[in-house]
């Protein structure tokens, strides 16, 4: 295959590949995570993170699309657990706010488990 | 000329109203082999990056600023291939970006406003370059300027984001 007949391939496929795009935009429904564990759940902070967290900081926290969490390094980064946990509340960078979502208790849970278990 | 603009205009708008009216879906996607999405996208863009930096080069070649002897016949596909691949190496990075990002509203928040604004504007550009490429009756300064805008939101794109991250995470962060 001559250069022009490169080119001309990788323009289709780059064509095919534009309107996926515009076609996963519309039809790629992001699924939905599991109902929040209530509060007095046993290992709540642990299941709050698989169902909320772990989809970005990694099952095991250790990384993905989030920053790595475990191996005591978020208590690293948070010496304060309250500034950890307003992260969670708040949001931060790429991050969404879980206020709205998450009760104080929860996240408070849910820091501690980072922080202690992961 | 008036058309091709038009033409962007709507992609980068019909961009931005996905990005903002669109719930985002805050997960992450496939990694293609990086450590994480974030990874992923930090190098696809930087790869398009390195490519649009290829692309100016072999355009100035095409139009004789560098150089003394005719350009190679070689030179212009090479020129449409790497604006190609750009392009695709951007997809999914933009993907990532609208779905499950969404665009920033915020101006607070500089980066990521100044990123989404350049991602939709880039996209737009793109379909002007290629309206100006395929059409004969642009005039002689429409493609050295679409083109240059289009390699200028491709800077502003890595600097609010691969470099971005780059710093945060550290280099090479794969």
């Amino acid at each position: 295959m001559d250069l022009s007949g490169i080119v001309r391939g990788v323009q289709r496929a780059t064509l095919f590949a534009t309107a996926a795009f515009v076609l996963l935009l519309f039809v790629n429904e992001p699924s939905k995570p599991p109902a929040v564990p209530k509060a007095g759940t046993e290992n709540l902070g642990a299941s709050i993170f698989a169902t909320r967290c772990g989809s970005c900081h990694g099952s095991e926290g250790g990384g993905g699309f989030g920053p790595t969490l475990g191996g005591g390094i978020v208590a690293e980064r948070y010496p304060d657990p309250a500034d950890q946990q307003a992260v969670v509340a708040d949001g931060l960078g790429s991050m969404p706010s879980f206020a709205s979502s998450l009760t104080p208790e929860q996240i408070q849970a849910v820091v501690d488990y980072t922080r202690n278990d992961l | 000329m008036l058309v091709a603009v038009g033409g962007g205009a709507a992609v980068a708008i019909l961009l931005g109203v996905y990005g903002r009216e669109h719930d985002p879906a805050g997960q992450a996607l496939f990694t293609l082999g990086f450590s994480g999405t974030i990874n992923m996208k930090a190098w696809l863009a930087s790869v398009a990056l390195a490519l649009g930096v290829g692309q100016v080069v072999l355009a100035l070649r095409l139009y004789g600023k560098i150089g003394s002897s005719p350009p190679p016949v070689w030179l212009g596909p090479v020129h449409r291939l790497a604006g190609t691949l750009a392009l695709l190496v951007s997809l999914p990075v933009a993907y990532h970006c609208l779905w499950s990002l969404g665009f920033e509203t915020d101006a607070g928040q500089a980066r990521r406003y100044f990123h989404s604004l350049f991602g939709c504007a880039f996209y737009g550009a793109f379909v002007v370059k290629v309206m100006c490429v395929r059409s004969r009756r642009m005039p002689g300064w429409a493609l050295p300027v679409v083109g240059g805008f289009v390699f200028a939101l491709i800077i502003g794109l890595w600097l609010t984001s691969s470099l971005w991250f780059f710093q945060n995470s550290g280099f090479p962060s794969f």
